[in-house]
């Protein structure tokens, strides 16, 4: 994904193909998950990481369109993605199944079963806390002394049920004991509420 | 020592939403259409242990009386949270009081009867407790499907419930176990329970209830060209002037 290879053509077509011939509704989520909004996000905290040898668990993930080949190219030894929604499960192993035996995807909600999350990743990333409950309770759990990358947003739309509104909320929610990175990048986004900007605020720390 | 079973038709009233002439209205309509012996309970007295959740985790400004869409404070209806009708998961623990062997079917009070109300005591087994499926979302994946993350489209309807007395206990106790959580996340207790109850729930918790067929009940805002009403006829997501002229015309 950093430099197009092949495998990333077939994976661009295999979505096409379960848009075009088996999910045609499901191209405005689809479409959304494979933006530069999205690609810009992941591709951020791939950059900044070190992954080379490490297992990595990323939530609310989607169907990992950009953030599993980025891990896989930065030398991630494993790749675990959690999301809830069926219908993510099974594009996120119908386009990610190359990359078994070290990717595994969980149909998991992690608001309320938090506590069957594997506790063996080296670092813990979630780029969409907007979409759920505060993240502390979980990482307390799982991700103590742990790496952890978190983001969120503060964008009025459907599903957002946790706005973040600065870099003070997000670490007031996740409650790292250290935090080595911070950043703010602006977006735009456009829906039936008009087009309007948005800020993503992230952290890079240790739990 | 065998208990006499009873047949209870409860509904739940609270706030100012509905009035005590709604509640006779409906208990009228029950006895009307209701041929086997029952037991008519209207709760208005709720354990409200769970209220400070509501009003901790509610991010609107104010609660919206019936299915509009609006942003308040930056957040759409649907995720507004604090659970509103909370009130309605307690009365799986308020059945403690009622006997073992009794039935317990649960009616919202804005729904209409057109049939025989026996059908609930009689035809249905005691495998499961009984919610309503929401046919109508399931023939459009890009409405629930799409939208499952989303507390939009659940395909589950709690207006009518059926169930016998500690069936339901693990969802309140789960609500008391997670509550910020619940009130934190959901608006609705029909998403609650599909996500946490529902077909794609975790553990023990999967496939909890089981649904009354296609037609049994249906609701007046997904009516289909011919379509007949069923024994029950929901009429949520009307406004209050919709329902009256549907109930009193």
């Amino acid at each position: 994904m950093y430099m197009i290879e092949p495998e990333d053509i077939q994976r661009f077509t295999r979505l096409s193909d379960t848009l075009e011939w088996h999910k045609p509704w499901l191209f405005a989520n689809v479409r959304e998950q494979i933006d530069k909004t999205e690609y810009t996000i992941q591709k951020y905290w791939a950059n900044k990481l070190d992954m080379i040898n490490k297992s990595v668990a990323i939530f609310n993930s989607g169907f990992g369109f950009y953030s599993v080949p980025f891990c896989s190219e930065k030398g991630a030894s494993y790749i675990r993605t959690y999301d809830m929604d069926p219908t993510t499960k099974e594009i996120a192993w119908y386009l990610n199944g190359e990359y078994k035996p070290k990717f595994d995807h969980q149909l998991l909600n992690i608001t309320f079963d938090y506590k069957e999350v594997f506790d063996d990743a080296h670092i813990y990333i979630n780029t969409s806390c907007e979409h759920s409950y505060p993240m502390g309770e979980l990482l307390e759990e799982k991700a103590k002394g742990k790496l952890c990358v978190m983001s969120g947003n503060n964008l009025t739309k459907r599903g957002h049920i946790n706005l973040i509104d600065s870099i003070d909320m997000l670490q007031e929610q996740c409650q790292l004991s250290e935090i080595y990175d911070e950043d703010v990048m602006e977006f735009e986004y456009d829906d039936e509420l008009g087009k309007r900007k948005y800020k993503q605020f992230f952290i890079i720390g240790v739990k | 020592m065998f208990k006499r079973k009873k047949n209870r038709i409860i509904c739940a009233r609270w706030g100012d939403l509905y009035s005590k002439q709604d509640v006779n209205t409906l208990y009228d309509k029950v006895k009307k259409n209701c041929s086997v012996p029952f037991d008519f309970v209207c709760v208005d007295k709720f354990d409200e242990s769970w209220e400070e959740y509501k009003w901790t985790n509610y991010r609107a400004s104010l609660e919206p009386d019936y299915r509009f869409d609006t942003v308040q404070n930056g957040y759409h209806r649907d995720d507004f949270g604090g659970i509103p009708h909370y009130r309605k998961i307690t009365l799986f623990d308020y059945d403690k009081k009622f006997n073992e062997n009794d039935t317990i079917l649960y009616l919202d009070l804005d729904t209409y009867i057109t049939g025989d109300l026996a059908y609930f005591f009689e035809e249905l087994n005691d495998y499961k407790p009984y919610l309503v499926w929401n046919y109508w979302w399931e023939d459009k994946p890009e409405e629930w499907v799409r939208q499952y993350h989303l507390t939009r489209c659940p395909l589950f309807n709690s207006s009518v419930m059926r169930w016998k007395p500690g069936q339901n206990q693990k969802i309140y106790d789960f609500v008391n176990t997670y509550t910020n959580r619940c009130f934190f996340t959901y608006p609705s207790m029909d998403t609650f329970m599909f996500h946490n109850f529902g077909p794609y729930s975790n553990g023990g918790r999967k496939d909890h209830w089981q649904y009354y067929d296609r037609g049994i009940v249906t609701t007046e805002r997904a009516m289909e060209k011919d379509e007949k009403e069923g024994i029950i006829h929901m009429l949520e997501g009307l406004s209050t002037e919709e329902k009256n002229s549907y109930v009193y015309d």
